[in-house]
């Protein structure tokens, strides 16, 4: 009995991150209709975020960044990406225009980026990252190169690919523009498009920070409280806690402010809503870096309580937390947070009672049942079928 | 004169098994308009299928590889049965749940099968290894010939044209064109879509089969959702519903990690900028839904000075 207990406190602390990534899923499904397969990746950044800026504060000012500050900027990184994504890779496919967004956008992600770089060069932690070797000896003239050898190169490749997409966007944004109508761009294009960038945010993150896992700073120390033979620890009601917290948060956000009405009314019908006078694309942004932000809590609490973090550790718990959301009825928010749970109480059962290498193959059966099932999900409503 | 190194006939190979997958696929996708991503899974089955029936059962390559396929085939129809009930997103997401399903099975195929005859009591009977789990699947017999694969090609855009050609692939067709139309006219769409599924399914596992005696080391790992992303590019690119764009997309995806290989390690950052920079510019991919022969043909009339609209490219009304 003991040790159920302790696998469903585990159950529970694991639900809760699914939970959290969730519900990111669902808000933009329940907005634009699309499954961002990048939201794994947003987790992924979002964590790397946090870490950075603490290997960041501490190296440059000897200040041990505490729990809640590297939480904000891990949020505040994993929102900003969210929406450049959006700005970037989905808004096209749905707008007339925007395309001159996309220029900027690419362009200045690619100088955020070659500054982070930059930075973190300057700063003397290396991850691996070209971009920061280069940008550190033209900023100023330290001996990063000599300690990469070739390092030139590299760093004069993603200066080309940055010009060939600047130039790919402004041919883009001047022929395909004139003629373009309202581009209605089907399920496979979106699809194809968040797995796109889900793919380059990985291989953009293996290369900025290597693909070697890398030890998280214990932000928040372990501390068990044992109860008889069940251990539980402080970390685990952490993250339960700011699960809660994040939920209640996100709930009054939706149902007591301008922007969450606005939120509501794009997902009921986006073509009313701007008719009444809600900003499409900003709602949606919005949309995006709530989704992004709350991903970055749970990464960052996932980085606390497991310790290692590597640029593909977005990939399982996204498609886990995406089963989720399926699971508790895809466009509804309490719905994600049970899914999630379930899936992460299954899960460590599974671990606990079964085989620790059959886990994945689980929360897939689940999600092939629930499909079969009730392909709306547990609280989803049955939406009939227009022609 | 170029040389040719077993560097360029290693590419040629994956060229060519690349075109069996992605004209396979575009049956699926394409044709059908069922968003599967779980080609990887079906090529999976037949890598494995073949392997241990040539390794352990010395059987020879071809029976092999028509075993592999016929398992793929079969699992296609089963699973195809009840999935197939989805639309869009879903599906797309219950095939990708399916294929890592496989991966996994294929993982802990050892551990469970011993676990199950020491149930029934016939553990002396089951060969302890028979996939190896996680280590991967060596010395595979080497089948290192370009005419195998390419024989594979030519007879699966020979059946899969005959397919698309007949009564039942027009019925396919009505299915991606519109499938609550299809429905109402009378088309079994379920039918339908599950043999068009298995059939795909089918030349997954030829593929499969040729790749792991080519390679002859495989493991589960090689068959992810990264794969599946991969051959459903190459569809993508040259364009949905048609076959000889599939062909093209294949060799222009094989061709172009290669030539990215300059790049080194940041090939593969290159590659997916460029897949989202292809789904903003041109979304219905190289070719849409024409043939390549349609297009050769216009182009020559054109060209002969008898001009008029294109075939399956009408011209567009004035706004």
């Amino acid at each position: 009995m003991s040790e159920f207990i302790q696998q469903l406190i585990n159950g529970i602390a694991l639900g809760s991150i699914y939970g959290l990534i969730a519900v990111g899923y669902t808000i933009v499904y329940g907005i634009l209709g699309l499954i961002n397969f990048a939201h794994g990746e947003i987790y992924m950044m979002g964590t790397f975020s946090a870490f950075l800026a603490v290997q960041f504060a501490k190296s440059k000012f000897g200040w041990e960044m505490g729990f809640f500050p590297a939480l904000l900027i891990g949020m505040l990184g994993a929102a900003v990406l969210g929406v450049a994504i959006e700005r970037i890779a989905y808004r096209p496919l749905r707008a007339k225009s925007a395309v001159p967004a996309v220029m900027l956008g690419l362009i200045g992600g690619g100088a955020a980026f070659m500054l982070l770089g930059g930075i973190m060069g300057h700063a003397g932690v290396h991850f691996g990252n070209p971009l920061a070797l280069f940008v550190s000896t033209s900023v100023s003239s330290s001996s990063a190169v000599e300690k990469v050898e070739g390092a030139q190169i590299p760093a004069l490749v993603s200066l080309a690919v940055w010009a060939m997409l600047a130039f790919g966007v402004y041919r883009l944004s001047k022929e395909k523009l004139a003629q373009r109508k309202k581009l209605k761009a089907g399920t496979l294009t979106a699809l194809l498009t968040a797995l796109g960038v889900s793919l380059l945010l990985q291989n953009l993150g293996i290369q900025m920070f290597g693909a070697t896992p890398k030890s998280f700073p214990p932000l928040v120390e372990f501390y068990p409280y044992e109860f008889g033979s069940i251990i539980l620890a402080n970390q685990d009601m952490l993250i339960f806690g700011a699960m809660v917290v994040s939920m209640v948060v996100l709930q009054l956000i939706i149902y007591k402010t301008k922007i969450g009405k606005a939120m509501r009314a794009v997902a009921v019908d986006q073509d009313a809503a701007r008719l009444m006078g809600v900003r499409l694309d900003f709602t949606i942004s919005c949309a995006f870096a709530i989704g992004s932000s709350l991903a970055a809590i749970a990464g960052v609490l996932y980085a606390i309580r497991y310790t290692k973090i590597d640029p593909l550790m977005g990939a399982l718990p996204g498609a886990k937390a995406f089963v989720a959301a399926v699971l508790g009825g895809i466009g509804n928010i309490p719905g994600a947070v049970v899914g999630g749970l379930i899936m992460g109480v299954t899960e460590a059962l599974v671990v606990g009672y079964v085989s620790s290498t059959l886990r994945d193959a689980f929360a897939f059966g689940i999600l092939i049942l629930i499909l079969l099932v009730k392909p709306t999900g547990l609280m989803g409503s049955n939406q009939p079928e227009k022609v | 004169m170029i040389e040719i190194s077993s560097y360029h006939i290693q590419v040629l190979a994956f060229m060519g098994i690349n075109i069996i997958l992605a004209v396979s696929l575009n049956l699926i996708n394409g044709f059908t308009g069922q968003f599967s991503l779980g080609h990887a899974g079906f090529m999976a089955i037949g890598a494995y299928t073949a392997a241990i029936l040539t390794k352990a059962c010395g059987w020879p390559f071809l029976l092999a590889t028509l075993a592999g396929a016929l398992l793929a085939f079969a699992f296609g129809l089963l699973l195809g049965i009840p999935i197939l009930r989805l639309k869009g997103d879903y599906l797309a997401i219950a095939t990708f749940g399916l294929s890592e399903i496989v991966r996994v099975a294929i993982v802990n195929f050892d551990d469970v099968t011993m676990k199950a005859a020491t149930l029934v009591g016939l553990q002396d009977l089951v060969p302890k290894e028979i996939t190896r789990g996680a280590l991967g699947y060596p010395a595979i017999p080497e089948v290192k010939s370009l005419v195998w694969i390419y024989g594979w090609a030519f007879v699966t855009c020979l059946i899969l044209r005959n397919i698309v050609r007949s009564s039942e692939g027009r019925a396919i067709s009505s299915i991606g064109e519109d499938e609550l139309a299809a429905e109402s006219l009378g088309i079994n769409t379920a039918r339908y879509k599950t043999l068009s599924f298995a059939i795909g399914a089918f030349f997954a596992g030829v593929a499969g089969a040729l790749f792991a005696h080519w390679v002859t080391y495989i493991k589960a790992d090689l068959f992810k959702i990264d794969k599946s992303i991969e051959i459903l590019l190459m569809v993508v690119l040259g364009g949905m519903g048609s076959l000889s764009g599939s062909v093209l997309g294949a060799v222009v995806l094989t061709l172009l990690p290669e030539y990215l290989r300059v790049f080194a390690q940041w090939r593969m950052v290159i590659y997916p900028i460029l897949l989202i920079l292809l789904m903003l510019t041109r979304p219905e991919g190289l070719l849409g839904r024409r043939e390549l022969s349609t297009i050769l043909g216009v182009l020559y009339t054109r060209a002969m000075g008898r001009g008029g609209p294109a075939p399956g490219n009408p011209p567009v009304a004035a706004e």
